[in-house]
């Protein structure tokens, strides 16, 4: 079929010959007519270099046939007078034809090399936004909007991954994207690449192993990162285990002897041996109480499923219940509690608060040498009020101070605990908006402080 | 003492271990102690035993303790004490608020244990009777009659508000009562979540009522709860 785009480069070839032949007409007799071949050759190159090899044959061919018929004696006819300029009818034949050749090749070379460029720049721009993307559903959108430009609408679908491969849908072409290790998925275009096109499908082809590649490479930094993720996990699981087991079988060893030498009938307890022993294990009851509470909350904390009510509560009442609840295990310690007069209530969980306390107090019974006081102090503080409870433990190191408050961090390991006391005191804390801390007051002693805000006036 | 005169409590819980161990302190305690691992279980034995108590864990496998608390509420008058784990101020509320009249928490102690159901039981005797004029705990004397509130034999002067306030503690004697209970006895209906006031006021009452040691507190907090006024010796001083 003859379209314009296709014809037009044929009439531009006539027109340069008409033009060549209408520049030599006036130059007739000035010019040696087998100079005049010059003028028609560089119609013919011009023709190449525009149009390619096909016009420019026909300008060779025109061309011949216009210099014999306007320029060679007898003009206006084809015949000739003399057989030389035969010679020249060859020769600008052959050289109008060669030179259609060469140049076309060159030309056709030029805009090869350009679309090489092009692709090469499109490989370029597509493995950089690539590396850029950072999840998949990223990656698939960038890989797509590259594909778009070249190659129509774009499906893509993964392996795995839900979408059903649309088979029949034949208004797509679909490749396969292959990994180094197995098939991914399946990309379809709506222009498809035919064979023959060969760098189309080169391109198309380079595209898809690159997104292949990126596809995979981030499959593989996921996984690795969910096994870093598991195995940290794995890590805590075991230490809390651990950790668990052992402290849940402490309290449960002296129980247990208390239990079996009450039991046995030959064993002869003295008062005072039987009362020594009973206490003991009762005391040791309330320990494993108290763990397992702070597991609970620690739990609960973790899971987020801790919900805090904050009611007005008053501070003293709260220190004074949490006191009587430990008056047993603190084994007569003294607590001073300093309170500044027309103390206003606090915003707290009662609850929650009291087992902050407590794991304070503990924690300074713990660390602290017996029969040194325990003193908790509380200040205002513009809109709040602060607490701390201070002990006459020795000084901690920085390091010590920097993991105070993280799980299962134990100031030290001669100690019976499982380092979850201040962890959960934090947690809670920071659960009711307050804040808790360490640090070593003016007169050397241990401070451990949270803040709590002030209710408002009843 | 005949068997007849023996008070007679019905232990309600799943784990056959607690009830075991009840059966045993509750028994050598000289009382008659029945079982029951249902809720179900439990309403029935009420109903054909007529205990004089129920000792009630909150966490049964069919009827949950609250219903079971309800349903007797409907037509017994029984005293109630709840059993429940701790970490569950909200179920204690909730139990106390469908008609028990006590709780402990699990794990406890079995004198702390005894001492609310001979507090309880009393309680369950004086019903319908008039209460007596004079209430003592300790250092405390509260002359009903008179309005008079003293301390040590030291007259003290309490505001209406706080004399309320104490009036409903010693009606309770040595049960505990929920927040909102306090409120809604003292203040009316429509203040039973004003526990900011119900905070302020205790708090008044203790100071005149004068501290105490931090072990024999009058008013003892029972966190997330309530209070409960002690039941203490009268002070010999």
């Amino acid at each position: 079929m003859l379209t314009w785009p296709t014809v037009r480069p044929y009439l531009f070839a006539i027109l340069l010959v008409g033009f060549a032949t209408l520049v030599g007409e006036p130059l007739r007799g000035i010019l040696n007519p087998t100079n005049k071949v010059m003028l028609y050759l560089a119609a013919v190159v011009t023709t190449a270099y525009f149009w390619g090899r096909g016009p420019s044959n026909l300008a060779a061919v025109l061309s011949v046939l216009a210099f014999n018929v306007f320029f060679v004696p007898p003009t206006f006819t084809f015949a000739v007078q003399d057989w030389e300029y035969l010679i020249t009818f060859l020769g600008l034949l052959l050289t109008g034809l060669l030179v259609s050749q060469l140049t076309a090749i060159a030309k056709q070379q030029a805009i090869s090399a350009q679309a090489r460029e092009e692709d090469a720049l499109t490989l370029l721009a597509l493995s950089r936004d690539l590396a850029k993307a950072e999840t998949e559903e990223e990656l698939l959108t960038t890989a797509g909007q590259h594909l778009d430009r070249r190659f129509g609408e774009i499906r893509i679908s993964l392996k795995g991954k839900g979408e059903q491969l649309p088979e029949k849908e034949s208004s797509y072409q679909w490749h396969k994207l292959k990994g180094p290790t197995q098939e991914l998925g399946q990309v379809g275009l709506t222009q498809p690449t035919s064979p023959r096109d060969q760098r189309r499908s080169q391109l198309l082809e380079a595209i898809l192993n690159q997104v292949s590649a990126a596809l995979e490479r981030r499959a593989f930094s996921e996984k690795a990162q969910q096994t870093e993720l598991l195995e940290a996990s794995e890590e805590l699981h075991r230490a809390l285990l651990n950790s668990i087991s052992h402290d849940l079988r402490i309290p449960l060893v002296s129980i247990r002897g208390a239990l079996t030498s009450l039991e046995d009938r030959d064993i002869n307890l003295s008062d005072e041996a039987r009362h020594s022993l009973l206490a003991n294990a009762l005391s040791e009851t309330d320990r494993l109480n108290r763990l397992v509470g702070n597991l609970l909350q620690m739990t609960r904390l973790e899971s987020g499923h801790l919900t805090v009510k904050a009611i007005p509560c008053d501070l003293e009442d709260l220190i004074v219940t949490t006191l009587a609840s430990l008056h047993d295990h603190l084994l007569g310690r003294e607590v001073e509690v300093t309170l500044p007069p027309e103390l206003p209530l606090v915003l707290a969980d009662y609850v929650l608060i009291q087992q902050v306390l407590t794991n304070l107090l503990e924690n300074a019974h713990k660390y602290s040498p017996a029969g040194q006081p325990v003193e908790i102090a509380t200040r205002l503080l513009g809109d709040g009020i602060e607490v701390e409870i201070l002990d006459c433990g020795d000084p901690l190191d920085e390091e010590h101070q920097a993991c105070l408050f993280q799980r299962f961090q134990r100031g030290r390991t001669d100690h019976p605990g499982t380092g979850l006391g201040l962890s959960i005191a934090k947690g809670l804390v920071e659960a009711h908006g307050g804040q808790a801390g360490y640090r070593r007051s003016k007169d050397h002693r241990n401070g451990f402080f949270f803040t709590l805000s002030k209710a408002e006036e009843v | 003492m005949t068997e007849t005169l023996q008070p007679r409590i019905l232990v309600v819980d799943d784990e056959p271990a607690v009830r075991h161990l009840l059966k045993n302190c509750l028994g050598s305690a000289s009382y008659q102690v029945f079982e029951a691992g249902t809720g179900q279980q439990a309403v029935d034995l009420v109903r054909t035993k007529h205990p004089d108590l129920v000792v009630l864990d909150l966490g049964l496998p069919d009827l949950s303790g609250f219903e079971v608390a309800r349903i007797l509420r409907e037509w017994s008058a029984v005293p109630i004490i709840v059993l429940s784990v701790r970490n569950a101020e909200e179920d204690i509320v909730k139990a106390l608020d469908c008609g028990a009249d006590d709780y402990l928490n699990k794990p406890f102690g079995v004198r702390e244990l005894l001492a609310r159901i001979r507090a309880a039981l009393r309680r369950g005797e004086g019903l319908g009777q008039s209460k007596d004029e004079i209430f003592q705990s300790g250092p405390l004397m509260v002359d009903l009659l008179a309005r008079q509130v003293s301390v040590n034999h030291h007259s003290v002067s309490l505001t209406p508000t706080e004399y309320d306030l104490l009036k409903a503690f010693v009606r309770d004697a040595g049960r505990v009562l929920t927040h909102s209970h306090l409120l809604r006895a003292v203040w009316g209906n429509g203040f039973s979540e004003e526990i900011g006031l119900l905070r302020v006021n205790i708090s008044n009452l203790r100071r005149k009522l004068g501290k105490s040691s931090s072990q024999h507190q009058l008013i003892v907090t029972e966190p997330g709860v309530g209070y409960r006024l002690c039941l203490l010796p009268p002070a010999s001083a």
